[in-house]
């Protein structure tokens, strides 16, 4: 496990780390410990410790970034969860008087950890110190204010005096009853309020007023500033040292809680932002929700380039319609895409930029480029920011190829399904009209040859099974033509009153000498309603599914039809027994081509079901099947029944 | 009924066909001339004598229909007419138009063979029969009786006009059309739905299995026909 840092030193760091790990030979991992006090970092050590990064992320397996506040514990986490056998930390030359406070983890590893090694580079003195590198600590207490840290100006040190001042005047007459002791001690509570409320500048000016006043009021001779006398000196001195840590402290936590804020808020920006993504598909909304929260979180203005025709971007989502980029701009965008590289430009003044093209890559190639505007009175990107930037794009690129893959497989899966049915098509086309020809051409040709041949019943039977074959052949080319009729979207009802009685008195009738095998029972309830429905192509459903019935049945069983009224809809069911599979999936019987595997000989398109489904949809009906038991299949479809009804 | 000279004319501009109804018609006895246009078709009903015509709709030159309609001026002769399953306007239209039945292609020649001796027959009714006999079900319009196996069936005066309209003709297809024209008036031809209910409440009286119609036949989307 190797430290990163953020000086310079920790370049040569890494890379022996790496000629260690490679001799042991073992893994490498790089951790950057972050403390929450990263804010306290200037910006150049901050660019050194992404140099570090990168670096790292080369040269090891993994690099990982943690954040907490204390650091053994982490350290003790970390080296269980990797299997830490050494460590390397970078030892930089530093100014002695802050040295001792970095080998703390260096003994602490030393004394607690057993089984470790570890291994600490120096810098060695000869070598010169980049003088724009300063050891800035990123441990312990900093001994600066840090600059970023902003006060509004005398509010703090008014309200300090005012304190004193009026702890002052109440006190005045107690001085007898508390005692000087005690109102030295109550003259630190100015003081702390001060330090936590708003740092140390007011909390030292409330002690040195609190010691001024304390002078005149409680020490005699009374309202003159004498000495007041070693011991009381002694007292300030230790509020003014409370005061600092006090103060120091609060404002450290202030810093990290802020810190923490703000992370958790860059979190919750990737994570909403990243669910946006994952939970839609369509491009064009992914991508104006991603420049909306990159615009949001980040104050700038986003756009999003993909590629157009021959290769050329295109503006496909923008955060505000007012960002325009000129010609320069868009040939840069282009250069990004075609080389896969970032580019910024900075404006004129103050080396901020104005602009920054990222490119938007995935293992599967460049799909885009990113483009973030930011104004130029608002202050360069920091680090924070960078890092969600970086993150924002890698999202962004994930979720165009997505979307992009997503469309693809789309397209290859209607490709397939097109092919699938055409395939079914002509297959069937093929058997189901050859079929009945080869036994109407066989039949007659015979009759034609042996006309003397035969007797009367042996013409008979061949005459029959010509009128068979061709009854086939009609039936089959009608399931194609309403197949056809229905898919086209021809299909125009001709709606009128209909009884479901007479629809299915006809639909038998025309049916009548393939019931012989078995036995209809119809039940139709009484007093039904009439439908308002085109009444042949609900005959044709009938018809359908009676001829289902039939041949599916084993014969001499029953077939059954029911028609009832069920909350306001029409239902109709149709039962038939036969020998059915034990795994029949009652969605795809309707599907066209479909056709079940029994061991009985069934003949047909597969075309019927699908067309009585189309059918009663067309009334805006359903149609299901149900598997009463193991033998016993019904289908049942449902019409809707008009308002008014003439019973 | 005598078959020798009724003479039939065949219009169809289909050769196969034609050739299929002058065989099968003419081994049944019949006498059969052809006409493959609906002019040629006209001309000769013009010119000869024909007992019935039998006439495709979907003719090339003027449709079948318009040969029907200008027959009809002159004429009461039988027609019957062929069509495909997509005319079904066309085929209402005709027999509103005069036309006494109708076929869909393909048709089964005992069908058609039936259809014909019903035309004939109401064509050469001199008088109107008194009492219909239909297997099970008589009809008396004398008395205003209607039988079923001998019992008697009580209808109310809607339901005995329909029965009486439809026996009428016999066998013959009649549109919702006529029927409602015949039994409540010109101004209510378009409402089939009361046709539809006193249809089937007729049928519940008079049929075995009034599921099964044996008798009042549904000629879909077209009209009724008493068997």
């Amino acid at each position: 496990m190797v430290f990163l840092s953020t000086n310079q030193f920790n370049q040569k760091v890494i890379k022996s780390a790496r000629d260690l790990a490679d001799s042991i030979p073992t893994d490498m991992v790089a951790v950057y410990i972050d403390t929450a006090k990263s804010i306290l970092l200037k910006e150049e050590n901050m660019n050194q410790l992404v140099k570090n990064s990168l670096l790292a992320e080369k040269l090891s397996s993994e690099t990982i970034t943690v954040s907490c506040i204390n650091v053994t514990k982490e350290f003790i986490r970390l080296s269980d969860r990797h299997n830490i056998s050494h460590i390397v930390i970078g030892r930089p030359i530093r100014p002695t008087s802050v040295d001792f406070m970095y080998n703390s983890l260096a003994n602490f590893v030393l004394q607690e950890m057993n089984g470790i090694s570890v291994h600490i580079f120096s810098e060695e003195k000869a070598v010169s110190n980049p003088p724009a590198i300063k050891a800035v600590p990123n441990k312990k207490w900093a001994l600066t204010l840090p600059k970023n840290v902003q006060f509004s100006s005398f509010i703090p040190y008014f309200w300090g005096l005012s304190m004193v001042l009026m702890m002052s005047v109440f006190l005045e007459p107690f001085k007898e009853m508390i005692g000087t002791l005690n109102i030295a001690l109550l003259y630190l509570i100015p003081v702390l309020i001060c330090a936590v409320s708003w740092g140390i500048s007011s909390s030292l000016l409330a002690a040195v007023a609190g010691l001024i006043l304390f002078d005149l009021i409680f020490i005699s001779p009374f309202l003159s500033l004498a000495f007041p006398g070693t011991n009381y000196i002694i007292t300030f001195i230790i509020y003014m040292i409370i005061g600092l840590i006090t103060g120091v402290l609060s404002t450290e936590l202030k810093k990290q809680v802020s810190e923490s804020q703000n992370r958790a808020t860059k979190v919750a920006t990737l994570y909403s932002l990243s669910q946006d993504i994952a939970a839609v598909a369509e491009m064009d909304v992914i991508l104006s929700s991603i420049t909306q929260k990159i615009s949001n979180s980040l104050e700038c203005q986003a756009l999003i380039m993909l590629p157009s025709i021959n290769n050329k971007l295109k503006i496909e989502a923008s955060s505000s319609n007012e960002l325009i980029l000129n010609k320069e701009d868009i040939a840069a965008a282009q250069w990004v895409f075609e080389n896969g590289l970032e580019a910024g430009k900075k404006s004129n003044n103050k080396n901020n930029i104005n602009l920054i093209l990222l490119p938007l890559k995935t293992g599967q190639g460049i799909h885009g480029v990113l483009v973030i505007k930011n104004n130029l009175i608002v202050k360069e990107f920091n680090y924070e920011q960078l890092s969600l930037l970086e993150a924002f794009t890698g999202l962004t690129s994930m979720a165009i190829n997505r979307a992009n893959l997503t469309k693809q497989a789309g397209k290859l899966k209607n490709l397939a399904e097109s092919e699938k049915l055409r395939t079914a098509l002509l297959n069937s086309l093929s058997h189901d009209l050859k079929t009945p020809l080869a036994s109407i051409i066989g039949a007659v040709t015979t009759l034609i040859e042996g006309q003397e041949i035969f007797s009367t019943i042996a013409r008979n039977d061949l005459l029959q099974s010509i009128h068979q074959g061709a009854l086939r052949m009609n039936r089959f080319i009608g399931n194609l033509l309403e197949t056809a009729r229905l898919e086209s979207g021809m299909l125009q009802l001709k709606k009128e009153w209909c009884d479901i009685e007479d629809i299915i008195g006809v639909a038998v009738s025309g049916l009548d000498n393939i019931f012989k095998d078995n036995t209809l029972t119809i039940n139709i309830a009484p007093d039904l309603p009439m439908i308002s429905a085109d009444f042949i192509l609900i005959e044709q459903v009938l018809v359908n599914l009676l001829d289902n019935a039939q041949k599916y049945s084993e014969p001499g069983t029953e077939i059954l039809i029911w028609a009832n009224e069920d909350a306001g809809f029409l239902l109709i069911e149709i039962e038939n027994q036969g020998q059915y599979n034990e795994n029949i999936d009652l969605k795809k019987i309707f599907d066209k081509f479909y056709r079940l595997k029994t061991p009985l000989q069934v003949s047909g398109t597969g075309l019927g079901l699908s067309i009585c489904k189309g059918l009663v949809e067309a009334h805006s009906g359903k149609i299901w099947a149900e598997r009463k038991n193991r033998d016993i299949i019904r289908i049942c479809f449902t019409l809707p029944l008009a308002e008014k009804n003439f019973a | 009924m005598n078959k020798n000279g009724t003479r039939i004319l065949t219009v169809d501009d289909e050769v196969s066909i034609l050739k299929l109804l002058s065989v099968a018609l003419t081994g049944h006895g019949y006498s059969v001339d052809e006409a493959s246009t609906g002019e040629e078709g006209i001309k000769k009903i013009a010119l000869g004598k024909y007992d019935l015509i039998i006439l495709d709709l979907g003719l090339p030159d003027i449709s079948g229909l318009e040969v029907l309609k200008k027959i009809r001026e002159w004429s009461d002769i039988p027609i019957i007419i062929l069509s495909v399953r997509d005319q079904d306007d066309d085929k209402i239209l005709a027999l509103d138009s005069g036309a006494d039945d109708y076929l869909t292609k393909p048709f089964s020649m005992g069908e058609l063979l039936a259809r014909i001796r019903t035309s004939l027959r109401h064509a050469t009714k001199e008088i109107d029969e008194p009492v219909i006999k239909l297997n099970d079900l008589v009809i008396d319009l004398a008395h205003r009786i209607i039988t079923v196996d001998n019992v008697e069936i009580k209808m109310s005066p809607i339901e005995y006009n329909i029965m009486k309209y439809l026996a009428q003709f016999a066998g013959r297809v009649l549109t919702h059309k006529q029927i409602l024209n015949a039994v409540w008036g010109p101004y209510c031809e378009n409402d089939t739905q009361y046709l539809r209910v006193y249809i089937g409440q007729i049928r519940r009286k008079i049929e075995k299995e009034p599921s099964n119609p044996k008798h009042i036949i549904t000629e879909p989307g077209v009209g009724y026909r008493l068997l």
